[in-house]
């Protein structure tokens, strides 16, 4: 058994904390508008939100554009952050918020309305869970993904 | 309308799990031995630490792991034998489904034989990683036979303590904490003593297993803890019971502390025992060298600004009050302080000053100040002092005709 002690490794990006919180209450509130304004009036606000998903998750936070807003407009105006974080774990919260998006538009584009509401509304839950208590839902979910995956791989390790 | 219904039941779902999350993470569990079984090294890929070991399950996408990692290393950076392993779940998944893993960062603390004794799930909060580290660290020596057997002075306080915490409701938690949770008396007293002293710079953990080290080591201290238990219950009229001095007296915590402080002076270790004087002063304001010798039996009663120099020498069953000074004229260097014999009693505010010679059983009156040798069993008092009584002496068996005479 290889002896695996990770220390992540200290060249990935740092980011300032309050930039994904930030975000994820826009989000909110990207969301809950989308939800009031239903499946047909609500997939241009939608396609914003997986817009920014998607750019935060593929090309890095730096894209993703709430996370630009505060970088250029809210950021100068607060105190140094007490300390900078990992940009992992919320990049891959945007991979998971734009799996909802992306499940989300598919549903109103078929008419399937329960799709739409049923994924819109986890993606509102996980962004609320983020905004309010700083909370990763899609962080949790990833290690409960990986169990699951090793155990059909028949835990080869 | 349908979205009005999906938002309003999806903030309240949210609120909900968000709130008894955040009731429930970082939680220190005890964990059910049978169930995890032992983690040794080669389950784990990594030494364990000789004391206990922290074993953090991480992953990349956690951004609460690295706060953890960060509060456990600084941790075990200050505690000798104590490990801190990190895993990255995602790679040890066989053992994550073993051990029942199923977020990061989950923490399980083990013991010296790897056994998982603590679990740990969400970030923990430093207060409470310490007091469970602090709970296995305990157990890591064995109760040593000569003390806790027949430790009549240990029992007695457990005793009274016991009844106490019955009787007074309000106290019960802090009296078991204090002594109830113990089985030794150094136990407790070394945790009295670390949470009164404890400071950023050696945190109450840290400080307890050095006190409990010097302890462990010199047994002379142990009886001396003793004999000066005993001393301040036979003189003091205000105590009642051995359990006051060791709860509430800071003449006897600061007498104490001043052991743990002497014993590193002489092993080796001045800054730290320098450190220790500094801390006694600061917290009970009695400055007393570590460099001082000072025998067994003895009371400070009261004990506010007291000093006792670097040269200065206190032999067995001496007692003193408070703002009593066995200190240095100012005028010359070297053994420049007192030396108190047996059974010597100095009333409150007294100074004793000088490389001068307090004879066995003598007395000194409050406000006094002593600059000359007082013979043995006489009283002395004024300024400066002058012997104002002969007692009788106090092994009267012993006169003989010369004595008497004189």
């Amino acid at each position: 058994m290889p002896s695996t002690t990770t220390t992540p490794p200290l060249v990935t990006a740092r980011i300032d904390p309050r930039g994904p919180r930030f975000a994820a209450a826009v989000t909110s509130v990207v969301l809950a508008g989308t939800l009031l304004a239903g499946p047909q009036l609500g997939l241009p606000l939608l396609a914003v939100q997986a817009f920014a998903f998607g750019a935060g998750a593929l090309l890095g936070l730096r894209y993703q554009p709430y996370g630009w807003v505060f970088r250029h407009y809210i950021r100068p105006r607060l105190e140094e952050p007490a300390d900078l974080e990992d940009e992992r774990p919320p990049r891959f919260a945007q991979a998971v918020g734009f799996g909802f998006a992306l499940l989300a538009i598919a549903g109103a584009l078929a008419g399937l309305d329960a799709l739409f509401y049923v994924a819109a509304g986890f993606a509102l839950g996980a962004a609320l869970l983020n905004a309010v208590f700083d909370f990763c839902l899609g962080c949790e979910l990833y290690l409960f993904g990986m169990r699951l995956r090793g155990r059909r791989a028949g835990g080869s390790r | 309308m349908t979205g009005l219904w999906v938002v309003g039941a999806t903030v309240l779902l949210a609120l909900g799990f968000g709130l008894f999350r955040r009731a429930t993470d970082g939680r220190v569990a005890s964990a059910v031995p049978a169930r995890e079984g032992d983690l040794g090294p080669s389950r784990l890929g990594r030494p364990l630490g000789e004391r206990a070991t922290f074993v953090q399950f991480s992953s990349e996408v956690c951004a609460p792991c690295r706060a953890t990692s960060r509060l456990l290393g600084e941790l075990v950076a200050h505690e000798p034998g104590v490990a801190h392993v990190e895993l990255d779940a995602a790679e040890h998944l066989d053992l994550a489904r073993e051990l029942g893993i199923s977020r990061t960062p989950t923490v399980l603390l083990l013991d010296s034989e790897g056994a998982v004794r603590h679990r740990i799930v969400g970030a923990p909060r430093r207060p409470d990683v310490l007091r469970a580290l602090q709970n296995i660290l305990e157990g890591t020596k064995a109760p040593d036979m000569t003390t806790t057997h027949r430790d009549d002075v240990w029992s007695r306080i457990r005793t009274e303590v016991g009844a106490d915490a019955q009787a007074e409701p309000a106290l019960a938690s802090f009296l078991h904490t204090n002594v109830l949770s113990h089985s030794r008396l150094e136990d407790a007293l070394s945790f009295i003593l670390a949470s009164k002293l404890g400071s950023e710079t050696i945190t109450s953990l840290s400080l307890r297993e050095l006190i409990r080290r010097a302890f462990d080591d010199d047994r002379a201290i142990s009886v001396a803890v003793r004999e000066d238990l005993r001393a301040v219950l036979s003189r003091d009229p205000a105590c009642r019971d051995y359990s006051m001095p060791l709860l509430y007296f800071k003449g006897f915590h600061a007498l104490q502390a001043y052991r743990v402080a002497h014993y590193y002076w002489t092993h080796d270790r001045p800054a730290l025992a320098l450190y220790l004087q500094s801390r006694i002063s600061e917290v009970f304001a009695v400055d007393i060298h570590p460099g001082a010798r000072i025998g067994k039996g003895i009371m400070f009663d009261h004990a506010t600004s007291v000093v006792i120099g670097e040269t200065a020498v206190v032999e067995d069953d001496f007692s003193m009050l408070h703002e009593v000074t066995l200190g240095g004229t100012g005028k010359v260097g070297g053994d420049r302080h007192p030396k108190i014999g047996k059974g010597v009693m100095i009333g409150a505010g007294a100074k004793v000053l000088g490389n001068i010679r307090v004879g066995e059983g003598a007395r000194i009156g409050a406000g006094s100040v002593v600059l000359e040798d007082v013979p043995p069993y006489t009283t002395v008092a004024g300024v400066p002092a002058r012997p104002v009584s002969y007692p009788e002496n106090a092994h009267p068996a012993l006169d003989d005709l010369d004595t008497i005479e004189r």
